[in-house]
């Protein structure tokens, strides 16, 4: 029908870069469908179909503005329209995926091989917000294969280089003034629509009054539908004369036309975000919802279907009306009557509340501006969505009640703390713990408990450890015995309490308690938490199988809401064992997840897994970068410890670049923030690291004094195989600066030894060169494997001799019978479970034996258990099923 | 902070669209134009009320703080 338009459009086969730009309702996404495929939807004779390749297309909407979701999409459609990409899906399907600029290179080239050619389309991309998206849209044009077009539609100009495009002459535009109908357009459209031509003269009227907008063209054809002649000529009147914005003059036309149950049933429904027949007719208090949906589905009332609301029952169908025209409506219902759309929006609260859709519930009760019932349903429901992932919601609902309505929430404001405490706004928790002070003496029980832990954790991430362990002792205390929540919550912070005061073994333990009862009580961020730290301690300690095994079940759940914290604890052990494939694989996804729950101890532990990987690859200015990016995160709130970690990393980092006084500095910076604690090993080994570093007698045994206060076995608790191999480096690193030959080399095998068990290697490839010389002297099977790790430039580039060679050459089958093995059953019984024959088992038994070197199924479980595929023998983590079951 | 500020817009808005910006004063002007007229909390909101204008198909003519600090002061 509009040929000119069309061959416009259908020139985007022609340039690298098309932009259809104009406001809603001008019809971008027909006239592109129309150009593209040659139908238009008249009845008249349309334009044949431009074949010159395929077209993928790509429909946005609102809940698609985040990368991995939008590039999925985009993946999804490319290879729809040309089987190519498949590849491309898979890498972004897994839980982690890398950043997308690593996928697109190889998706173009196999464009390019294929000599593919596809017009790829993305309609509505002003719904993208995150700038990411746009940076790497750009990056496929400039890169694009001859054959790959790209046309995006959007209702503003994208923040795509567009200037630089229109410059080289490869961008084609086409804006809202080429979309307008021209006069004899809209004559023709409103001849179809009416059945009848309409008077030249009322049609110029039309046309100019729209301004040739598409929609209000469409409008102005259903007014007119209805009117009787002497109407008809009164609309046109005043659409002639009228100074008021055309689409609205001809909304009202329209409702005035329309026969009062359905004009009624329109204007109600419009309330509704998205709707079924049953929400409208629950909200309304009807039964004929569905009959009236069907009449106005037929009267063409820019009806659409839309995603279902979060928390819905499926198998519906869920409907909205366009968006411009639902606001025009929702205008109208206001002034027709101001209550009514906030009592429907109350209706539907209470439906999706009995639906269990409680998210959604509350969003309704707070559109409908109904504080009271706001703040009911975040009372009664918030612990569980904060601890669900959910914070943000209950953030911004909290935010929008009345402070008389917040004060009749206390439980919501409890559950608010622990939000506000894992993103670091401590002082914002401080506030709220007043505020809510005031409510203390009603509270009884679970409540008591909570605030009592809440203020435990507040106390931890402050450096005042005493008072946080009188404060979890309170909460535990005042946890009612069956209340699984509250004693999880409280197990929490006394496990924090006793990380703040050093007492690792107290934490761990305390941790390990807490951890069943999170999954008892279903807390997903808790349990998440709870991971993450035993991670940290397990590593810290010593036990990196461990820390692996209790950090597993989250390897695969990227939507799990602490999924980051646990991730990055996990990157460090992995990396400890030197496995940089695996953490350089998962950590972007990672810092990913992180940056988006917002949480900025996560962010900087993220910062300091990647800081150590960039230099155990030789890129001291990237590891440069990433503790800076440490460093400021912790500057946002994170626990006293954390910041003094970031610190002694810095040190170790200024050390390691041969700037001793920087080093010095970040140490004195750390010893100001926390000069006990969980940190003081870490801290201990760093000054012992600087005193090497000068060499002077004293200092060497000043360093000497240091490391060994942390090894001799009267001092205090366990400090655990991880400070003690460090400890067991740097004394070794004394002896051999003072002469002392052959105890460098006794006490380097003490630390080989117990490195052997745990698969330790960074701790002696970070400890530079001198290492590698004095390894050379043990003479130890696991001194030659560590030296492989050093590569051939003493710096640690032999990723052959890490597990990455051993677990990497596995395949997932004989991972799986790698997890079985370990769990002492017969091979008849692993047959079973993984659905195959004994003598494949047989035969994957065999390979995994020779793949990793061993001869006995006891060798190749004590393997697997080091590198974190199963859980230790008798290991207190409920998780110790074989890992590779999920 | 709390800002007041004016947005213009052409032609002369009727009340169901009016209804959409409740937290603006609604006033015709004589050129034909409208002027919607709030105190408003902060950047934010004033970019959600822009967002509405444009979802809306208005055509914007004018937006300014009425109570804007001198500049170089």
């Amino acid at each position: 029908m509009r040929p000119e338009l069309a061959a416009r459009l259908a020139d985007a086969w022609n340039h690298p870069v098309t932009l259809v730009s104009a406001p809603a309702g001008f019809g971008k996404t027909s006239a592109v469908v129309a150009a593209l495929h040659g139908v238009d939807g008249s009845d008249g004779p349309s334009a044949p179909p431009v074949a010159r390749g395929s077209v993928a297309w790509v429909s946005l909407d609102e809940d698609d503005a985040d990368a991995p979701r939008f590039f999925r999409l985009l993946g999804a459609a490319l290879a729809r329209a040309t089987g190519l990409g498949a590849e491309f899906l898979t890498a972004l399907a897994v839980p982690q995926p890398p950043p997308v600029r690593t996928l697109l290179t190889p998706l173009l080239n196999a464009l390019t091989e294929a000599d593919a050619r596809v017009l790829l389309c993305i309609d509505d991309l002003h719904l993208v917000v995150d700038a990411g998206v746009h940076e790497d849209l750009a990056f496929v044009v400039e890169h694009a294969p001859p054959g790959l077009r790209l046309l995006v539609a959007s209702r503003a100009d994208p923040p795509l280089p567009l200037h630089r495009w229109r410059a080289r002459g490869q961008l084609l535009e086409v804006r809202a003034d080429d979309l307008r109908l021209s006069a004899e357009e809209t004559s023709a459209v409103l001849a179809a629509a009416l059945g009848r031509p309409l008077d030249p003269a009322s049609a110029a009227v039309v046309h100019r009054a729209t301004e040739g907008w598409a929609v209000g063209v469409r409008l102005a054809s259903l007014a007119l539908r209805g009117a009787a002649e002497r109407d008809e000529r009164a609309m046109v009147a005043s659409l002639d004369v009228g100074e008021g914005f055309a689409l609205e003059y001809l909304a009202e036309e329209v409702l005035e036309r329309l026969p009062p149950p359905l004009s009624a049933f329109v204007l109600d429904a419009a309330a509704l975000d998205t709707f079924t027949p049953d929400l409208v007719d629950a909200v309304r208090g009807t039964k004929d919802a569905g009959a009236q949906l069907d009449r106005a589905r037929a009267a063409g009332l820019f009806l659409e279907s839309a995603a279902a609301p979060a928390g819905s029952r499926g198998g519906r169908t869920w409907w909205r009306f366009h968006r411009l025209f639902q606001s025009l409506l929702r205008g109208h219902a206001r002034v027709v009557d101001p209550e009514r759309e906030g009592e429907l929006q109350r209706r539907a609260s209470d439906w999706f509340d009995a639906q269990g859709a409680i998210a959604t519930a509350i969003e309704y009760a707070r559109s409908a501006g109904d504080d009271e019932r706001t703040a009911r349903l975040l009372d009664a429901s918030a612990y569980g969505l904060v601890m669900d992932g959910h914070a943000r919601l209950v953030e911004r609902a909290l935010e929008a009640l009345s402070e008389d309505a917040r004060a009749r929430a206390p439980h919501a404001r409890l559950a608010h703390g622990w939000a506000l405490l894992l993103r670091g706004r401590y002082d914002d928790l401080a506030d709220v713990l007043t505020d809510l002070s005031g409510t203390v003496d009603g509270f009884q029980g679970a409540d008591r408990a909570q605030l009592a832990a809440l203020r435990a954790v507040l106390a931890g991430t402050r450096g005042r450890a005493a008072e946080a362990l009188e404060r979890a002792g309170e909460a535990l205390a005042a946890a009612p015995a069956g209340d699984v929540v509250t004693r999880a919550t409280a197990q929490m912070a006394l496990a924090g309490a006793h990380r703040e005061q050093g007492d690792l073994g107290a934490a761990t333990a305390a941790y390990e308690r807490a951890l069943p009862l999170c999954r008892a009580a279903r807390l997903a961020v808790p349990e998440g938490l709870a991971r993450a730290h035993l991670g940290l301690l397990y590593s810290q300690r010593g036990r990196l199988g461990k820390a692996l095994s209790v950090t597993q079940p989250l390897a695969g759940s990227e939507a799990h809401p602490a999924a980051a914290a646990a991730l990055a604890a996990r990157c460090s052990a992995l990396l400890e064992q030197d496995r940089r494939d695996e953490v350089r694989r998962a950590l972007p996804g990672v810092a990913a997840l992180a940056v988006r729950a917002g949480q900025p101890a996560v962010i900087a532990n993220v910062h300091l897994v990647w800081s150590r990987l960039h230099r155990a690859e030789g890129e001291a200015e990237r590891a440069r970068e990433a503790l800076e990016a440490a460093q400021a995160a912790a500057a946002k709130g994170v626990p006293t410890w954390l910041g003094a970690l970031v610190s002694i990393r810095s040190s170790e980092a200024s050390l390691a670049d041969g700037d001793v006084d920087a080093a010095e500095a970040h140490l004195h910076a750390a010893e100001a923030l926390a000069p006990r604690g969980p940190v003081a090993s870490e801290l201990a080994l760093a000054r012992a690291r600087v005193h090497l570093q000068h060499g002077t007698p004293d200092d060497l045994a000043a360093a000497r004094a240091l490391v060994r206060s942390l090894t001799d076995a009267e001092h205090g608790s366990d400090p655990g195989d991880g400070v003690r191999i460090a400890a067991h480096i740097v004394e070794a690193l004394v002896d051999a600066a003072s002469g002392e030959a052959h105890g460098a080399r006794t006490t380097l095998a003490r630390a080989v030894r117990a490195a052997e068990r745990e698969g330790y290697v960074r701790a002696f490839v970070d400890a530079g060169p001198a290492c590698a010389t004095l390894l050379r002297a043990v003479g130890h099977p696991y001194a030659t494997r560590l030296l492989r790790a050093f590569g051939p430039d003493g710096q640690g580039d032999g990723a052959a001799a890490s597990a990455d060679g051993e677990v990497g050459s596995l395949t997932d089958r004989e991972r799986d019978v790698l997890g079985e093995l370990a769990s002492a059953r017969t091979y008849e019984r692993i047959a079973e479970r993984l659905g195959v024959s004994v003598n494949t088992v047989r035969f994957h038994v065999k390979n995994v034996y020779a793949k990793l070197g061993v001869r006995t199924r006891l060798e190749a479980v004590e393997r697997a258990r080091r590198w974190g595929f199963v859980a230790a023998p008798g290991g207190d983590d409920a998780d110790g099923s074989p890992a590779s079951h999920s | 902070m709390v800002r007041t500020y004016e947005i213009r817009l052409e032609r002369h808005l009727g009340p169901a669209v009016a209804a959409l910006f409740a937290e603006f004063d609604v006033r015709h002007e004589p050129d034909g134009t409208t002027v919607l007229i709030g105190a408003l909390p902060d950047q934010a909101a004033l970019h959600g009320a822009l967002a509405r204008v444009r979802d809306l198909g208005l055509v914007l003519c004018e937006v300014r703080a009425v109570d804007a600090p001198v500049p170089g002061r």
